[in-house]
């Protein structure tokens, strides 16, 4: 009877072993993969109505512009400290400070260094999934863009905040005075927002406003981008995003980054066995 | 004691009548900047924090455990459960890949007349990371397995959960384990593969099985196209193999579902016969548990879970059980009614003690549209006797670190179920929980 354990763990073991093998031997195709996905929009386009070669080059160029607003917002790898300020309408207010660290186009994590209520707890974020570590449950849990891990007007999806490129397709760009306004639409259901638009100025790319609407284009917050600073040499952009809604008038949340550099984080840590560590990171 | 108790909690409370007045003037200050100076990592981190608990319950009268053991000539209505938990926990860096991780929890009690204290050290290990991927450990560890909010019948290496309290610290097991970690592009984007070494001996682990031995405990997760899995065995010599799966996934930005099994080859299944005797066997049981968490537009959070305990006892035993206490009140023999009050409380009264419940959550932050009220509330559901148990619980969070908790909760149901014996019938309780 024993012995069917033993041979059951030696499986596993062999399991694991050929998975990890599989995964390896796979990676290099599949990055290819991942980096030529950045026109997988225009792409499946091309198959559904391939006779309209304007309106790939539209769709192209629209997807293009929204890449250039995400790398004007974020390099593409990066870490810094954030600041979390929610503010009630009667201006009571409770903050959150964490450090954070984005991987490529589909990889973030966070750790909260205050208040001491928070520390040691961790978020995570690959592709649509997320997960919180909180240090005495000793175990991540799934979480959903849409719930959220400090409370106010930031959801999971804001705090944990991916490319817009990723998330979202640009079906249109229209101009206003020295402002592009970018149409975006999710490409699933697991995105946060079902519509978003962006005014970015078109000299910088850097956005100005953003409006997040449900799928009925209900407008459920709209996010201000103020203070412009110089974080590296030759990167600079809004240190404060303001958020109100309509849904919850008077108040309003803030999001204030500090230290913010280029940084490739060792892509090992993007594992939520690794996240009791993120607090150790900076 | 109780005066010092008493005294102790009428100070702290003084305190944070005046605590409000200095947060509101740091309230009024509105500069962007903040200070990132005293986040610097350092060798020895600590954290620490006070949980006062001033309660008290009312009795349920018609229990037989309350008819047991508390004479009909000196009724009581109800009693006070006083407790405070100090907790401790942090870490000491040795080198650049070691470190000493440690977590106490001290606990001192006042239930029904008597005072008793406790202090456990939960943690107390070195890990030592070879690289990114791989991390070795020796010491004292707690594991946690497992999806489920309410129970987790996966987590085979580890202590379950106080449904009253499910983020309270539990204590691990002394162990030499090892992680290795990987994460990948493509469909397969995370694996880890977690390996622990657990002796049991008189001194050493005792209640992690009943025999002594070494225990070998596996856990593989995969995050495989969007979906958690992790595998999980437990082999040791001295038998009590085990094995189970769980799983998690997202299927909208506001819907979760989760599931898992574990299947223990040689569990102890008890049972109560129609003398009532307690009896057991040997045999395989299998835990089971689903659910759902999903979010409304209102920010309502709804977790629904339904979970089966094997190796819990029948309504058959529940209901012999019942009989003979019955008779031992009956006959007043004082002998079979000890044993009565010893059983239930032994085997009995236990969280999940029975075979199948509903376990349902509703939660709500930012209550009234206050940014600090977080209000909740949850049932367990015995599906066999229809009774229950429901708690509401508040939380306020206005004072930074600190948080107050109000919580009433009360049984349910009739004379022969579960929650309709349970010895109170509801239970009020204060918890002001300090960080610092």
């Amino acid at each position: 009877m024993k012995l069917n354990y033993y041979i059951f763990t030696i499986a596993l073991i062999l399991c694991f072993s050929a998975a990890y093998v599989t995964a390896k031997t796979a990676s290099p195709a599949l990055e290819i993969k991942a980096s030529a996905s950045t026109n997988i929009a225009s792409e499946a386009r091309i198959q559904v109505s391939a006779s309209d070669s304007a309106e790939i080059d539209t769709k192209i160029s629209n997807n293009d512009l929204l890449k250039k607003v995400d790398r004007a917002l974020n390099p593409e790898s990066f870490v810094s400290y954030k600041k979390i300020i929610n503010i009630d309408t009667d201006n009571t207010r409770k903050e959150f400070v964490m450090y954070v660290g984005k991987l490529g186009r589909d990889k973030v994590l966070g750790a909260f260094l205050a208040p001491k209520s928070e520390v040691g707890r961790a978020t995570l974020r690959i592709g649509d999934n997320m997960w919180l570590y909180i240090p005495n449950v000793r175990k991540p849990v799934r979480i959903t863009s849409l719930q959220s891990v400090t409370g106010g007007l930031f959801n999971n999806s804001d705090i944990m905040s991916l490319d817009y490129s990723y998330e979202y397709d640009c079906v249109n760009v229209d101009e206003e005075d020295n402002f592009y306004i970018l149409e975006l639409k999710a490409k699933n259901n697991s995105v946060a927002y079902d519509k978003v638009t962006i005014k970015a100025d078109k000299e910088r790319f850097l956005p100005k406003f953003i409006k997040c609407f449900t799928a009925s284009g209900m407008l459920v917050k709209t996010l201000e981008f103020k203070k412009i600073v110089e974080f590296e040499n030759g990167f600079s952009r809004p240190s404060v995003t303001e958020t109100t809604s309509p849904l919850h008038k008077g108040a309003k949340s803030i999001m204030i980054f500090s230290q913010l550099k280029r940084k490739n984080l060792d892509k090992e840590l993007f594992n939520i066995n690794s996240m009791h560590k993120y607090k150790d990171l900076r | 004691m109780q005066k010092q108790l008493a005294k102790f909690i009428s100070i702290l409370f003084l305190v944070l009548l005046v605590q409000p007045i200095v947060v509101c003037y740091k309230a009024q200050a509105d500069d962007y900047s903040f200070d990132l100076s005293s986040f610097k990592p350092r060798r020895l981190e600590t954290n620490y924090n006070l949980d006062l608990r001033p309660g008290f319950s009312f009795y349920n009268e018609s229990s037989r455990f309350y008819k047991l053991t508390n004479s009909a000539d000196k009724p009581r209505r109800s009693q006070q459960n006083h407790s405070i938990l100090t907790e401790m926990g942090g870490h000491y860096l040795l080198g650049d890949n070691s470190k000493y991780n440690f977590a106490a929890l001290s606990t001192i009690k006042r239930f029904a007349g008597q005072t008793s204290d406790n202090h456990v050290l939960n943690e107390s290990y070195l890990s030592f990371d070879i690289d990114s991927r791989l991390r070795l450990g020796i010491g004292k560890k707690t594991f946690k397995w497992g999806k489920g909010y309410s129970w987790n019948p996966v987590n085979l290496a580890g202590r379950q959960k106080d449904l009253n309290d499910l983020e309270l610290a539990l204590s691990g097991y002394t162990m030499i384990y090892s992680q290795y970690n990987r994460t990948m592009e493509g469909p397969l984007s995370n694996l880890s593969l977690t390996t622990a070494l657990i002796p049991v001996g008189e001194d050493l682990n005792h209640s992690f099985a009943r025999d002594k031995g070494w225990f070998f405990a596996n856990q593989l997760y995969m995050l495989i196209r969007n979906t958690d899995v992790d595998l999980y065995l437990l082999t040791g010599y001295a038998g009590q193999n085990s094995y189970g799966i769980d799983f998690s996934r997202n299927l909208a930005s506001n819907h979760e579902i989760h599931g898992e099994i574990a299947v223990k080859e040689e569990d102890k299944q008890y049972s109560i016969n129609g003398a009532g005797l307690l009896t057991a066997e040997t045999r395989r049981t299998t835990n089971y548990l689903i659910g759902t968490r999903y979010l409304d537009y209102r920010e309502i959070t709804y977790i629904l879970e339904y979970l089966h305990n094997g190796s819990g006892f029948t309504q058959d035993d529940l209901q012999n059980y019942y009989n003979s206490a019955d008779r031992a009140l009956l006959t007043n023999n004082k002998a079979n009614m000890k044993k009565s009050a010893y059983y239930f409380n032994q085997f009995i009264n236990k969280q999940f003690g029975m075979q199948d419940y509903l376990y349902f959550k509703v939660s709500k932050p930012e209550l009234f549209d206050d940014l600090y009220l977080k209000g909740s509330v949850f049932t367990v559901y015995n599906l066999h006797d229809k009774s229950f148990m429901s708690s509401v619980e508040l939380n306020y969070t206005a004072l930074t670190d600190q948080i107050f908790t109000f919580r009433i909760t009360g049984n349910q149901g009739n004379n022969n179920s579960e929650f309709g014996q349970k010895v109170s019938d509801a239970k009020v309780e204060i918890r002001y929980k300090y960080f610092f």
